[in-house]
C-alpha cells in the first residue's frame, strides 16, 4: 500500500476530479492518494463524486496553506477492490 | 458564437422569447441548490453533477430528455464544457454555457430609462444585473457620465460609457452596500472621477471621498450642454449614510430606501427600531416634498426580477405612498411592523459591509462567494414571488 500525491493546484473543476480519476485507476486496492487543489469548489464536488464512485472512498478533507499563503485544499482518497 | 457554446446574453435572449431548452446543470447538488439560473420565471433545470458523468455517463446518458435542446451549465464553464462534448458524441443536441454561473453573476443588461422628448439633453440608463436583482444607474449629459452604484464589473461600466462617447466624471453609492460588493471606489479611482457615500457612525470610508457639494447638488457640465442637476437628498433609515439622487428634479434613484413593491430593510445594523423609525421618517418627511409623479428607480428589486425581462424596473412616489406599511400611524408601529417582517440576513452581508467601507481589492472567487444567491436588501418581499432560501 502506498500513498501518493497529485498536485492539481490552479486548476478549476473539472480538472482536479478528471486526473484524480486517471491517478486513481493506476493504483491498487487500498492505495492512498492525497490530491492537493486550490480550487474552493472541489470541497463538495469531492464528497459528491465520492458519495457514487466505484473507484475510491474519501476518508478525509483539510484546509492547509502552501509555501506561497495560498490556500490548499486536500481531499484523502483510498482506491476501492 | 459557435454551435457547441453559448454566452449568457443568448441565453437569457432564448428564455425570454420562450424557446424550449432545458438547462442541464452539472454543479454539485448543494451549489445547485444554493444558486440557479432565473427569478421568477425559472427556465426548466435538471441538476446532474459533472462527476457522475465520469463514471457513470453510459447510465445517465439514456435517461437523459430527447427532444429538447440542451445548454449545459456549472461554475466557470470548464466542467459543463466537458459535459456537452459527451452528450454531443452520443448524438444529443446540447451546447455550453460559456462562462458558467460566474458569467450569468456578472451579467449587466442595461435598459434606456424614458425621459420626455424635452429631456433629451440627457440619458438614464438602468444597470440590471439579471442574476441578482441590483440595479445601477449611469446617467449621460453632453459627454460626461455619473455612475450610481456600480456593480465590481467596472470594466462593463467604462466599456459603456465610452460607446456613449462620455466620460465618468462622478460615481456615487447610494449608501454602503450590504448586498454586493461595491465598484465605486475602484471605478472612481480608474477614471480619476470624484466618489461620493455618505458617511455616518464615526466610521468613515477608507479612501477618498467627495465631499457633498455646498448647496448638496452636483452639477453634471460638459460640452455646451446645459448643466444637469443631481440633487443628493440624506435618507437615513434602510442606512444612516444613505442619500438618494434626483436626477433634474424628477427621476428619483432611491437606492434601497424606496423599492418598487416595498422598502429597504432597517436591521443591517443592530439598530432595527431606530433605523425603522428613522426609515419612516425619511419617507414621509424627508421625501414629503417630493410630487407623486417622481419617478423612483430603486438599487434593486424586492422580488427576484424575470430573467431577461427588459423593462425598465421602476415605480412612482405615488405608488410607493400607498404601500400598507406606510399608512401606519407613526414612525414607532411603522419600525415594529417592519421589524416583524424581516428575516435573518445572509451571513455574508456584515463582511460585505466591512469591506465596501474600506473598498480593497478582493478575490473575485470571494465575492463570488459572499454575493451567492438572490438579494435580501428588502424588508418585505415582493407581492408577487417571495424569495426563497436558495
Ligand atoms: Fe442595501
Amino acid at each position: 500500500m502506498s500513498t501518493s500525491i497529485l498536485d492539481v493546484r490552479g486548476t478549476k473543476c473539472p480538472v482536479p476530479i478528471v486526473k484524480a480519476k486517471q491517478a486513481l485507476d493506476k493504483l491498487a486496492a487500498g492505495d492512498v492518494l492525497e490530491v492537493h487543489a486550490t480550487d474552493g469548489g472541489s470541497v463538495e464536488d469531492f464528497k459528491g463524486w465520492a458519495a457514487t464512485s466505484r473507484l475510491a472512498t474519501l476518508d478525509a478533507q483539510r484546509v492547509e496553506q502552501d509555501g506561497t499563503g495560498a490556500t490548499v485544499y486536500v481531499h484523502v482518497l483510498t482506491r476501492k477492490p | 458564437m459557435s454551435d457547441d457554446g453559448i454566452d449568457v446574453t443568448e441565453l437569457l435572449a432564448a428564455i425570454d422569447a420562450g424557446e424550449r431548452l432545458l438547462l442541464l446543470d452539472v454543479r454539485n447538488e448543494r451549489d445547485f441548490a444554493a444558486w440557479r439560473i432565473g427569478g421568477r420565471r425559472e427556465p426548466d433545470a435538471l441538476n446532474v453533477p459533472y462527476f457522475r458523468f465520469l463514471e457513470e455517463a453510459d447510465a445517465i446518458v439514456p435517461r437523459l430528455p430527447r427532444g429538447v435542446p440542451l445548454v449545459t451549465v456549472c461554475a466557470h464553464g470548464g466542467s459543463s464544457a466537458l459535459v456537452s462534448a459527451l452528450l454531443r458524441e452520443h448524438g444529443i443536441v446540447a451546447r455550453n454555457l460559456v462562462g458558467g454561473m460566474a458569467a450569468y453573476g456578472a451579467h449587466l443588461s442595461p435598459v434606456r430609462v424614458p425621459t420626455p422628448v424635452a429631456e433629451r439633453r440627457f440619458e438614464i440608463w438602468q444597470v440590471q444585473r439579471v442574476a441578482r436583482g441590483c440595479l445601477s444607474y449611469v446617467v449621460v449629459s453632453g459627454g460626461a457620465a455619473v455612475v450610481v452604484d456600480p456593480s465590481r464589473h467596472v470594466e462593463r461600466y467604462e466599456a459603456f460609457v465610452a460607446a456613449r462617447n462620455a466620460r465618468i466624471e462622478l460615481v456615487i453609492d447610494t449608501h454602503v452596500h450590504a448586498d454586493h460588493v461595491s465598484g465605486g471606489a475602484t471605478l472612481a479611482a480608474r477614471n480619476r472621477a470624484a466618489y461620493f457615500v455618505g458617511v455616518a457612525d464615526g466610521w468613515p470610508i477608507g479612501g477618498a471621498v467627495a465631499a457633498l457639494p455646498a448647496g448638496g447638488s452636483f452639477w453634471l457640465r460638459r460640452d455646451d450642454a446645459p448643466p444637469l442637476e443631481l440633487r443628493m437628498i440624506a435618507t437615513p433609515g434602510h442606512t444612516p449614510e444613505g442619500h438618494a439622487v434626483l436626477v433634474a428634479g424628477r427621476w428619483l434613484l432611491s437606492g434601497d430606501t424606496l423599492l418598487v413593491d416595498g422598502v429597504g430593510r432597517p436591521d443591517l445594523g443592530a439598530h432595527a427600531l431606530e433605523w425603522g423609525r428613522d426609515l419612516y421618517r425619511t419617507i414621509t418627511q424627508r421625501l414629503a416634498w417630493l410630487p407623486d409623479e417622481t419617478v423612483v428607480l430603486p438599487a434593486h428589486t424586492a422580488a427576484p426580477p424575470d430573467v431577461g425581462a427588459h423593462d425598465v424596473i421602476a415605480t412612482s412616489l405615488g405608488e410607493v405612498r400607498g404601500l400598507p406599511e406606510l399608512t401606519l400611524p407613526s414612525a414607532d408601529t411603522f419600525a415594529r411592523a417592519i421589524a416583524a417582517l424581516v428575516g435573518p440576513a445572509p451571513e455574508a452581508y456584515a463582511q460585505i459591509v466591512v469591506r465596501n467601507r474600506d473598498p480593497e481589492p478582493i478575490p473575485p472567487e470571494l465575492a463570488d462567494e459572499w454575493e451567492l444567491g438572490p438579494n435580501q436588501c428588502a424588508a418585505r418581499p415582493g407581492a408577487a414571488a417571495a424569495p426563497e432560501t436558495r
